[in-house]
């Protein structure tokens, strides 16, 4: 058999090829045929938009798109879309970019909804003693006074830490410790500003009926992140989180999540409870706690997509401009 | 009792007052008036007469020859002798009474319905207004209108009429004076008869503007006949409509009624002498030019990107195009003197005039004022500076009561624009803006550092183009009196000459400013130019950040907000840890590692993927990121690394990451491992991905392992390897013969290099100055502190080991740290306000908010970005 030369560079082409595929289901796992999907491959160390290769198509009935790639192509950004459902849009962040990638990538597109008003805030709660019971005001998204402005104690953080050690080494603290911002910090700013801390942040819901749960899922490459309706069930009256300072995290966010049952009246269940949801880590250092709070002020109300432009919490009139961009919700 | 018609020589066949709200101008129908009691019979009923202070039993209460009502029409005070109209000091009508005066009430309006004036009505209580006629007294009392009112509300007004004269064969001349008066006599509003009145009827107004102050004050409106023979003329229609210029003063978006400048100032803005293009622009910025390549010379909008240009200017004059109707012979001319202005007619309201800078969908252009901005018709001045508007436009705001037009600067000029109507060649009424056209640049301060650049031998390096000079002096353009006091300070990045560095602080003061800063702006010119050698420009932007400090010693730090963009951001750093001390810090794309101010912990998470593919099997000791870390306390190298570089940063008060995970320049793709051969061949300006960490990986690398480092000046430390820990030597043949190579040392074998051999003899490719690796540097010594080595090694012999800030957030730093996170593709852009596709095409950058994305893509899509700088920095 005579083979032409350019047989024989096809066959090697293919021989090089890899078969690479996109599955797209929805947020009950269903394959989601005809998704629209453009993935976007580079060769590793190349520096040119001009290198990256194009493979785009629809999903099959299996939600699945197929395609061949030099080996060698990395998976860098994959985007798919259907009708009524949130885009999906994936890069490094979410794992994309490496050198070393499975041959199987599956996305889900939650379901399209529009968001409700609620009560936002990016809630900072710092100076918090070690060991002692803060009360957390949902409605508000404040700390129970004196760490703040809230009267309801919804919820309960106890944080505990310790000290393990510094972020820099004895050397550079030093030179740190010298410089006039340096000299200016007693020892508790000192060690909160360049220490390693490891702790316990425990959350507990006092009230009877009232739980928290983690969210079933979490997609970070979705401009909706959580399923948009509570759960129903599967919450528990507290939840404990260990942290450790360092490492730090890659990026601040966004792999977890959780739900709130709140406010659940006496005698009557949890169909006309509050519902909440921390969205995106719960960042937990020594005497702080930082995370993205939404809040249905409508009880019964399962809903927590967020219609981001009508925030019913407002800050404070006297509010510093950090401040009130905490109230600014970005994600639904 | 109804009053009958006025004998005398002056006519009033109808005075009717209509409030703004019922759009004046109805049918002339003689008012039903009511005469009311008056004793002294000085047309001053005893009620106002108890109201007003004067005596109702004297019709010259000051006993000045003046009487009371003639007093209070000429504003001066009846009841004070020596204060009394000067209009007819030596005229006959000069008479201490009014023999034949009438006085008379008018109907007052109150609620939009006519109705009888109750007896006891005050004449001056808030929503009312009544109408007098009075005749002065002389042989031949001549008829005068008062007008009082106090249902005004504070804004711009026109006063209009019609009049004609009956019979004037001889061609004699005929004035009268119509004023309006606060109550406490301060001139409002004054229009003389600036032609004869003639036989053909016409009609005549006077603009007055109403300021809060004289918000439902009590006013007084009066016609009064000059000297003159005494012929008969007929006034009719004689009513107050709200109409005016208006603008969003406060560039909050909207135009509320009424809005203009504060007495005294003038709207300012700035020349269209740039030349921008579509909705995605990368050059263009650049203010100043001049012919075609300047916008203002394009019939249209040059795109969206050219938005930011026009000033919108509200015509409230609804009612009047109703009254005075264009096919009534009555022409809207826009006026500006200097032919400073030019005009594009849009379907905006005054509540959606911030869609201008906000909404990347705006259809307002175009013969029916429903098209993109591609339809945009640029109507120019004719010699004499006017622009007349046309018919469509006039039927658009007689429809809607409004019309937007956009006003484009085409040269400098202080004087205002003008509204005028004229009626065939007649004018009849105009009213004005002030406004002020001025270079942008004109606008706000600048600051070269240009002159600071040292090459490392410590030449001076003369600046490739010719920056702006330095001024710090007040603007002309923009007077600091009408500023907020506090500043802004931008600095830009890498690669930016200084002629382009115009371009990027203009469109950076625009953009703020259009959005509603009213901060005092300052561009920072650095020499950050250096052509393929980024890393010379590091080490320059570590000396230009030096400067910073002495630099903007004129601007109070604690009512700063400080911008950088890109490498900019190593100058503004570094100018934080020479002293400067900014109450806000924007890293706009910052291309500087994370570890420079979030310190050394970072690099935990970050250093497996910021290594160089060489050396992922050696341990980190080895490296020259870590190279400090090998002396003892006390060697004074410890300042020879990245991580807590810029640790006073992290002190600042309040500190925002803008980045943008989806950015080219500042992206670190893991991938990419090294600066390959393949990288250099699009080396420096034409790497288009991944450059910042291209950069990085080329530290070291010597041009034999990558092209790309032959335009570096200095290759060293990075990721080099020092010949001196070479491993076996491996020849190409069975013998030595044909030569061969050495392979590097095995990394279990390197990994036992002591700390006191690294310090002598580094693993990577030793630094230029040798003695480095050699002179113990004890405390005190010079060697220690010369800033060049340390920028020098920072620069070009030290990798970081964390991604850019620009692509990447900061973790949570611990304390009070002031470092917060804004995701630009999150919070920058509106949600769902589109991208544009020009200069995104690639698929990786499709949809991405880039680089330099704040600046070349058009307001519209990045203006969240621009409001919150403005909110963080209280620039309003």
């Amino acid at each position: 058999m005579r083979l032409s030369l350019a047989t024989l560079l096809l066959l090697a082409r293919v021989a090089w090829a890899d078969e690479r595929t996109i599955r797209v289901v929805d947020e009950d796992g269903r394959a989601l045929g005809g998704a629209a999907v453009t993935a976007t491959l580079t060769p590793p160390d190349d520096p040119r938009l001009s290198s990256t290769v194009v493979r785009a198509g629809m999903t099959d009935a299996s939600g699945s798109l197929r395609f061949q790639a030099d080996d060698r192509l990395i998976l860098t950004r994959v985007q798919a879309d259907h009708a009524g459902c949130f885009a999906a849009d994936v890069d490094h962040r979410h794992g994309l970019g490496r050198l070393r990638q499975p041959s199987e990538l599956t996305l889900t597109l939650p379901r399209m909804t529009h968001g409700v008003p609620l009560h936002y805030r990016e809630v900072r709660l710092t100076g918090l003693p070690t060991g002692r019971r803060i009360g957390f005001d949902a409605e508000i998204a404040d700390a129970v006074a004196p760490w703040g402005k809230g009267r309801t104690r919804d919820m309960e953080f106890e944080l505990t830490s310790e000290q393990v050690g510094w972020t820099e080494s004895p050397e550079v603290l030093a030179e740190l410790r010298r410089s006039p911002e340096g000299r200016r910090m007693d020892d508790q700013e000192w060690a909160e500003t360049y220490g390693r801390f490891r702790g316990m942040l425990r959350i507990s819901l006092p009230r009877k009926g009232d739980g928290l749960r983690m969210t079933p899922a979490f997609w970070p490459y979705c401009r909706l992140k959580m399923p948009a309706l509570a759960p129903d069930e599967g919450y528990a009256p507290e939840m404990t989180l260990a942290f450790d300072t360092l490492p730090t995290a890659e990026s601040p966010g966004d792999r977890h999540g959780c739900y709130l049952r709140l406010r659940t009246p006496d005698g009557e269940g949890p169909a006309s409870a509050h519902h909440a949801k921390i969205q995106g880590r719960v960042d937990v250092g020594p005497g702080r706690v930082t995370f993205r709070f939404y809040f249905n002020p409508r009880a019964g109300d399962r809903r927590l997509a967020a219609d981001i432009r009508t925030n019913l919490l407002q800050p404070p009139p006297d509010a510093t401009p950090a401040e009130r961009d905490r109230f600014q919700a970005s994600e639904p | 009792m109804l009053f009958p018609p006025p004998p005398g020589l002056l006519i009033l066949l109808a005075c009717l007052l209509a409030p703004p709200a019922q759009a004046a101008f109805r049918a002339s129908l003689p008012a039903p008036v009511i005469l009311a009691e008056d004793t002294d019979d000085d047309g001053l009923d005893d009620e106002l007469e108890d109201q007003l202070g004067t005596d109702p039993l004297s019709a010259d209460t000051d006993a000045d020859r003046w009487n009371d009502l003639t007093e209070l029409i000429h504003g001066t005070d009846p009841s004070d002798p020596t204060d009394y109209p000067r209009l007819f000091e030596s005229g006959d009508r000069r008479s201490s009474s009014a023999t034949r005066a009438q006085r008379l009430r008018a109907v007052e309006l109150s609620g939009g319905a006519w109705r009888s004036a109750p007896r006891a009505a005050p004449a001056t209580r808030p929503g009312s207004f009544s109408l007098r006629y009075h005749y002065l007294p002389g042989a031949k009392p001549d008829l005068a209108v008062e007008v009082r009112r106090s249902d005004l509300p504070a804004g711009s007004y026109f006063l209009l009429w019609d009049h004609r004269i009956d019979l004037n064969p001889l061609r004699l001349r005929q004035h009268y004076v119509v004023t309006i008066r606060r109550d406490d006599g301060r001139l409002i509003g004054e229009w003389r008869t600036p032609a004869d009145v003639d036989e053909i009827r016409r009609t005549a107004g006077v603009a007055f503007e109403l300021s809060a102050e004289d918000h439902l004050r009590p006013l007084t409106v009066s016609l009064l006949p000059e000297s003159g023979p005494g012929l008969g003329y007929e006034v009719r229609d004689f009513g107050v409509v709200p109409a005016g210029l208006e603008a969003d003063v406060d560039r909050d978006g909207v135009i509320v009624a009424g809005e203009r400048p504060p007495r005294g100032r003038a709207l300012r803005h700035w020349i269209n002498d740039d030349d921008d293009e579509g909705d995605w622009q990368s050059p263009g910025d650049l203010p100043g030019r001049s012919g075609r390549e300047a916008d203002h010379a394009q019939d249209g909008v040059d795109g969206l990107r050219d938005l930011v240009d026009f000033l919108p200017l509200n015509l409230a004059i609804g009612s009047v195009v109703r009254r005075l109707r264009p096919e009534d012979g009555f022409r809207y001319v826009l006026r500006q003197a200097d032919r400073g202005v030019q005009a594009i007619p849009t379907g905006l309201t005054p509540a959606t005039v911030g869609g201008l800078h906000r909404n990347a969908g705006l259809a307002v252009f175009g013969p029916s004022l429903d098209g993109p901005c591609a339809l945009a018709q640029v109507m120019r001045p004719d010699a004499d500076g006017a622009i007349e508007l046309p018919d469509e436009f006039l039927a658009h705001v007689g429809r809607k009561d409004h019309g937007v037009i956009l006003l484009e600067g085409a040269r400098p000029s202080v004087r205002p624009v003008r509204l005028e109507i004229h009626q065939h060649d007649r004018l009849v009424v105009a009213t004005e803006m002030p406004l002020v056209l001025a270079p942008v640049e004109s606008m706000y301060r600048h600051v070269g550092l240009t002159g600071l650049a040292r090459t490392f031998a410590g030449e001076p390096l003369a600046p490739k183009e010719t920056p702006r000079p330095t001024q710090t002096g007040e603007p002309a353009g923009l007077p600091d009196g009408e500023t907020s006091a506090r500043w802004v300070v931008m600095l830009h990045g890498y690669n930016v000459s200084a002629q382009a560095a115009r371009g990027w602080q203009a469109e950076t003061f625009k953009r703020l400013r259009a959005l509603g800063s009213e901060a005092r702006f300052v561009g920072v010119t650095w020499d950050g130019d250096t052509g393929l050698d980024y890393h010379q420009a590091v080490f320059q932007a570590f000396q230009a950040g030096d400067g910073l400090p002495g630099a903007l010693r004129f601007v109070d730090e604690a009512r700063t907000t400080l911008i950088a963009h890109s490498l900019g951001n190593v100058v503004a750093c570094q100018g934080v840890q020479a002293g400067f001390r900014p109450a806000h810090l924007i890293l706009l794309n910052a291309a500087l590692p994370l570890e420079a101010i979030a310190g050394e912990s970072v690099t935990e998470t970050y250093a497996a993927d910021m290594t160089e593919a060489s050396w992922r099997a050696y341990p980190r000791r080895l490296y020259a990121a870590d190279w400090s870390k090998v002396h003892v306390h006390g060697h004074r190298r410890h300042g020879y690394a990245w991580p807590n570089c810029f640790f006073r940063v992290r002190l600042l008060g309040d500190v925002v990451n803008c980045f943008s995970a989806g950015e080219d320049v500042t992206n670190c793709p893991p991938a990419m491992t090294s600066a390959s051969v393949l990288a250099t061949l699009w080396a420096g300006r034409s790497i288009d991905y991944g450059v910042w960490k291209t950069q990085e990986l080329l530290k070291g690398v010597g041009w034999t392992r990558s092209l790309g480092a032959l335009p570096m000046e200095r290759s060293q430390g990075g990721w080099g390897f020092n010949p001196a820990w070479r491993g076996k030597f491996v020849p190409s043949g069975p013998d030595r013969l044909l030569g061969g190579r050495y392979e590097l040392l095995a990394p279990d074998v390197a990994a036992r290099i002591t700390d006191a051999q690294l310090r002598t003899h580094p693993f990577f490719r030793p630094f230029e100055q040798r003695w480095l690796h050699v002179l113990p540097i004890a405390p005190g010594s010079p060697l220690a502190d010369v800033p060049k080595m340390r920028y020098d090694l920072l620069a070009r012999g030290l990798p970081a080991l964390s991604p850019a800030a620009g692509s990447t957030p900061f973790p949570p730093l611990g304390g009070s740290s002031p470092v917060t996170n804004f995701d630009l593709e999150i919070r920058g852009r509106p949600v769902g306000g589109g991208w544009p596709a020009a200069g995104h095409d690639s698929p990786l950058t499709r949809g991405r908010w880039l680089h330099s994305d704040f600046k070349n893509a058009a307001l519209p899509y990045v203006h969240p970005l621009f409001q919150a700088v403005i909110n963080r920095g209280a620039l309003r």
